[in-house]
């Protein structure tokens, strides 16, 4: 009995160790092949693989035209090296810019003159969920979220 | 014989082709719960070999029921798997630990029902806290607040000792319960709903929590429980920390309650100089009693030898059984006061050798990094406080007894989560571990709340009417190929 203890002990100690290893992957070699991993361990590491293409999420309606949000942070301002580029005297250089927040799209103003209006509403800082009608200025901006469909739409052009 | 060996053949080629599918499956662990049977398995034996073996078995039925019936709930949820495993191995220790601890080799009744209760409860909490977002408003906080109050009234009014010298205890019912232990849980709900439902927490806000701290520590001091003192002071800190933003409120708390500490401390060595430790004035001689307790604690931390037979004695056990034991764990029995709760450390060590208290180090180790990812991934501020401030509770416990069991620091007589025998200790602790695997699964309540709710609804509202529209126009511009989205 004496001899069986310390060799018991020390299969447990190899098991737990064993044990550890494999719950707490600390290597991620086997992670593609599952399915819940990925998406639960995603949002807070940064990718392995950053140039990837982040689909895009919202469209900024200005004047007719659909300008699509393809990265974070997202400058506006009448200035020529923001990201959408406003031609009125009356939004600032760097007006506002959308940023992303904890996985959520945020609308932040940039210290400007005359304000952002969200929804009829001042702002300095809100989330943007889509829909939102955004005033700079006298500038009136529509934010359209990307619809999920677009797969099906380009099979209709081609055909 | 051929035959036979061509059917081998098969049999291998078929287990290998299966392999792999197997692991594209990977339903989140199909090799980790084999290892753990395993585990539990060969814990079995230990327990056998060390003369506990009946004990263990009956003990075995409500610890496969909670790790097993924890794992499918945690996969149910979508929890965080590890964080799970972990504690589950934890508590296997603990169950091995108090089956050796056992006098006699007879079916432990009182260890059945605490783990039958305890599950019970951490599974409810659980329930619960997914289901009741009022914990979080302002009215929900008052009634927490008012609930923890309460309670240190009851321990004060009702309160017995049982066993030690604390009064902490309520009986109900046949059962005695520690409230304390409860009102860490509750204290950490109360902080977050004060300091992390608005996106900057405002002066008054400050002002309460420092104030409910305050009165924690008081009627925590009045009885006596220095441990939990300790822990909520710490938990206290950490709050400032990490949730008020402006870094100076933490400083300049942290420097009061150095430069507090330290006046206080002179203030009491000097009344104990003065009154020479008697008093005939009652509330003069009851502070006395308590600032000598402390003191002893940190005078028979620094020579315990000097009382062997009274204060120091304790401590002096403790070094002992840490003496005796080797890497496997020896057969000698050091009498220690209180093995089952407080020494457990020491008793474990002792039996079990120093490799597995050192992983029993590690895995709470493993809990807080495990722990942090958590709170880095919860989106929603109110749930990282709760998180953060469980965890936080539950390492800082198991460091402070750890700690002064070995004699690191004074000794405090608090439990050792998931490996004492305390019965509300075990399943407070196993509420917090449910709170913090549903905040690991997401998808819950909001608890920020500094935007009404009308404007929220109205949003989502409008969310859905322009994608509705939207999408309708989008097609129609496709179809006539007018399409500039790429064009900006």
């Amino acid at each position: 009995m004496n001899f069986l203890k310390p060799i018991l002990i020390a299969v447990i100690v190899i098991l737990t160790v064993l044990i550890i290893v494999k719950a707490n992957s600390f290597a991620t070699s086997d992670q593609p092949s599952g399915k819940q991993k990925p998406e639960k361990d995603s949002p807070a590491p940064p990718h392995p693989e950053p140039p990837m293409q982040t689909p895009i999420e919202f469209f900024i309606v200005y004047v007719g035209r659909r300008v699509p949000v393809t990265h974070y942070p997202f400058t506006i301002g009448s200035r020529n090296d923001n990201d959408l580029i406003i031609t009125d005297s009356t939004v600032s250089r760097q007006h506002a810019e959308l940023f992303r927040k904890n996985g959520q799209v945020c609308l932040r103003d940039l210290g400007s003159l005359n304000g952002t209006i969200v929804n009829k509403v001042p702002r300095s800082e809100t989330p943007i969920v889509g829909g939102e009608r955004i005033q700079l200025g006298t500038t009136i901006l529509q934010i359209e979220r990307a619809i999920d469909d677009v797969s099906d739409d380009t099979q209709f052009i081609r055909r | 014989m051929a035959n036979r060996k061509s059917f081998k053949a098969a049999r291998t080629q078929r287990t290998k082709k299966k392999r792999p599918a197997r692991s594209e499956l990977h339903t989140s662990g199909s090799q980790p719960i084999v290892l753990f049977i395993l585990f539990q398995l060969v814990s079995l034996l230990i327990v056998m070999v060390s003369g506990r073996g009946t004990a263990y078995l009956y003990m075995m039925i409500p610890l496969i029921i909670i790790t097993y019936g924890g794992w499918y709930l945690v996969n149910r949820v979508g929890a965080e798997i590890s964080f799970f495993i972990n504690s589950a191995m934890l508590l296997t220790f603990g169950t091995m630990i108090q089956c050796m601890l056992l006098e006699e080799d007879s079916i432990p009744q009182s260890l059945l029902i605490i783990y039958v209760l305890a599950a019970a409860a951490g599974v409810i909490c659980g329930f619960l806290y997914r289901r009741m977002p009022v914990i979080a408003s302002a009215n929900g906080v008052a009634l927490l607040m008012l609930v923890s109050i309460l309670l240190y009234l009851a321990t004060l009014v009702l309160g017995a000792a049982v066993g030690g010298g604390v009064r902490n205890w309520i009986r109900i019912g046949g059962m005695s319960i520690q409230p304390s232990e409860f009102n860490k849980g509750i204290y950490v709900l109360v902080m977050a709903g004060l300091l992390c439902t608005k996106e900057q927490p405002g002066r008054k806000r400050i002002w309460v929590a420092i104030l409910f701290t305050l009165i924690n520590l008081g009627f925590l001091g009045i009885q006596g429980e220095f441990g939990t003192f300790l822990l909520i002071l710490c938990t206290f800190l950490a709050f400032i920390f990490l949730f008020v933003p402006d870094i100076k409120v933490f400083v300049s708390v942290f420097s009061i309650l150095l430069a507090g500490g330290a006046a206080i401390t002179a203030c009491c060595m000097a009344l104990l100089k003065v009154t020479g430790g008697t008093s005939n004035f009652a509330p003069m001689s009851f502070v006395l009693t308590q600032i000598k307790k402390i003191a002893n604690r940190f005078i028979y931390w620094l020579d315990p030898a000097s009382d062997a037979q009274g204060a120091g004695y304790q401590i002096l056990q403790a070094r002992k059984a840490l003496l005796n034991s080797n890497l496997f764990g020896s057969d000698t029995t050091t009498p220690l006061s209180n093995p089952t709760n407080d020494m457990v450390f020491p008793a474990l060590t002792e039996r079990c050798g120093l490799l597995i208290a050192l992983t029993i180090c590690i895995l709470f180790g493993l809990l807080l990094v495990r722990g942090t990812r958590i709170y880095f991934r919860c989106p929603d501020r109110y749930h990282q406080a709760v998180c953060a401030g469980l965890c936080f509770q539950l390492i800082l416990q198991a460091f402070i007894i750890i700690g002064g069991s070995i004699g690191m620091f004074p000794l405090t007589g608090i439990t050792l989560p998931l490996i004492s025998r305390g019965g509300s200790s075990l399943m407070s602790t196993f509420m917090f571990l449910s709170i913090i695997l549903v905040i690991s699964a997401g998808n819950l309540w909001d608890g920020r709340r500094d935007y009404s709710h009308y404007e929220t609804k109205l949003q989502k509202a409008r969310t859905v009417h322009t994608n509705r529209f939207s999408s309708m126009r989008n097609r129609s511009r496709r179809r006539t190929g007018v399409d500039d989205t790429g064009k900006s």
